[in-house]
């Protein structure tokens, strides 16, 4: 399994939900929880999405639901063995 | 105002979310601390209502104010943002009555009911029987048996292809090629799963709906199996296509396969756990059927189902807005001591003697009670009863495991060993 830094993934994903809700990617930090964010569950999946075509993987359903913010899904995508 | 409806949202409880792996594993532990808190609670983190005692949930589930979330919606929408479409699964899912609401609920159900009327079992006892008794004879010598992958998953779409009149092997292959496709009903199932699944139906699709063209072009009373009948009864009720009725179908085959085959798993590793002083080798088809009513209550398949309330409405103390969605932990409901004396005790007898009334939740309620119950039931009667009598017990060099699922809750390996079987044992049945 092709595996990834943190820092990559943390700098993609803050990118992302930047452009998503529209803010400053300094809005987006590791402790900003995604429902602060304004993320729905149908946003979750669509971020899942773009997330498996960036990296080339398929996520876990429960991915974003078990996580709130950033920091906890990158520790997850640790323990999952997709981050180095 | 949005805001100040969440403000006003109480109690609260910040921290739950239904779909924590551990809470899959075993989420009993979980639903007992509950019961210390509020009965019904917001949950920020699954932007829900959260009901886990009996009543609550029973008067939610008999209560047409509470509508159920329509799961094709949010896939289409889903695959129209991410430019990967499912058209099919889409519409499989429009067929799929635990997740539509009226009007095209009391159409879809009226047909479903039309198959599944009365004449339409005769001899469902027997053909299950010699299903069931074709599956252990493959017990190799020694009884070391996956009771889920060589039995609780076999028997379903077996007894599905003698229901439809096909081939035993078109309905095992797609039953287990689309195994994850109740992955679906778990909030945030991913577009790459979702693409998947669209191929996975594609493919299997291609089978039934032949099937269908042969007997819609062999006329209407060229055969009399199941599936003839869903020609004929679509011709009289709703006229439809061949896609659609193999979507009925496969519908139809998904819905009676997947939650039976859960049971028929979750009756045999209950047995199997509760150890030798729970012995229904010599059980009768009665106790048997009452053996599997206690694990619909004890460890059900589906543990949570969904709600949205169409208008505002008071609920034990809590004020539920006209939208809001409600999530029911039935598995909880199920264990409610307010209902069931030691409920955390799988008592195979507790409904055998008749004098305590069934009231289990884990087939629905009102007008989204399970139209299969009756044949899944018996299935998991007699599958259970079958393989009793080879007294089932764990075996200490392989680990049972579940799903990671959280609303269908799943035996996935059932590791047992079974003793020879009895030479008298025929005639017993």
């Amino acid at each position: 399994m092709k595996t990834y830094d943190a820092a990559q993934v943390q700098s993609w994903f803050t990118r992302y939900l930047a452009d998503f809700v529209d803010l400053p990617e300094s809005a987006v930090t590791p402790d900003a929880t995604f429902a602060a964010l304004g993320f729905d569950s149908v946003d979750s999946v669509i971020i899942s999405g773009a997330f498996e075509e960036a990296f080339d993987v398929e996520v876990d359903a429960t991915l974003f639901l078990r996580n709130d913010d950033l920091r906890s899904l990158i520790e997850d995508l640790r323990a999952s063995g997709l981050i180095a | 105002m949005a805001e100040a409806t969440v403000a006003e949202r109480s109690p609260m409880n910040p921290d739950f979310v239904g779909l924590m792996p551990g809470l899959m594993a075993d989420p009993y532990p979980l639903f007992a601390r509950l019961r210390a808190g509020p009965p019904v609670f917001w949950a920020p983190k699954e932007g829900a209502w959260v009901l886990h005692r009996h009543a609550e949930i029973e008067a939610v589930l008999s209560d047409r104010g509470f509508r159920v979330t329509e799961l094709a919606e949010g896939v289409a929408e889903i695959g129209e943002r991410t430019g990967k479409p499912t058209p099919i699964l889409s519409g499989l899912l429009k067929t799929f009555l635990p997740f539509i609401n009226p009007p095209d609920h009391d159409l879809a159900r009226r047909y479903y009911r039309a198959v599944l009327s009365a004449g339409s079992m005769d001899g469902a006892a027997e053909a299950i029987t010699a299903l069931a008794r074709d599956l252990l004879a493959e017990v190799p010598p020694g009884g070391r048996f996956d009771a889920v992958t060589g039995y609780a998953e076999l028997l379903p779409p077996l007894v599905m292809a003698w229901f439809l009149g096909l081939p035993g092997s078109l309905i095992r292959d797609y039953a287990l090629a689309s195994a994850e496709l109740g992955r679906v009903y778990d909030r945030g199932c991913s577009p790459r799963f979702l693409a998947r699944m669209e191929a996975m139906l594609v493919a299997q699709r291609v089978p039934i709906q032949h099937e269908v063209a042969v007997r819609r072009a062999a006329g209407p009373d060229a055969s009399t199996d199941g599936l003839s009948r869903m020609i004929a009864l679509a011709d009289e009720l709703q006229p439809m296509t061949d896609h659609a009725i193999a979507d009925h179908a496969m519908a139809l085959i998904f819905a009676a396969t997947e939650n039976t085959a859960a049971l028929i798993g979750n009756a045999v590793a209950a047995l199997a756990e509760a150890g030798p002083q729970c012995d229904l080798s010599v059980a009768d088809d009665a106790t048997c059927l009452a053996a599997v009513r206690e694990v619909l209550r004890f460890d059900a398949p589906v543990q949570q189902m969904w709600r949205v309330a169409q208008h505002e409405v008071m609920l034990s103390g809590a004020r539920v807005a006209a939208g809001d969605r409600l999530l029911l932990l039935i598995g909880a409901a199920q264990r409610d001591p307010a209902i069931y004396s030691d409920p955390d005790q799988f008592d195979p007898l507790r409904f055998a003697t008749g004098t305590r009334a069934w009231r289990s939740l884990s087939l629905g309620r009102g007008m989204h009670y399970c139209l299969g119950s009756e044949l899944g039931m018996l299935e998991a009667a007699i599958a259970l009863k079958l393989i009793a009598r080879r007294k089932p017990r764990p075996d200490p060099a392989q680990a049972i495991t579940r799903d990671d699922r959280s609303t269908l809750r799943r035996v996935r390996h059932l590791p047992l060993i079974l003793i020879p079987e009895r030479s008298d044992n025929h005639e017993n049945i």
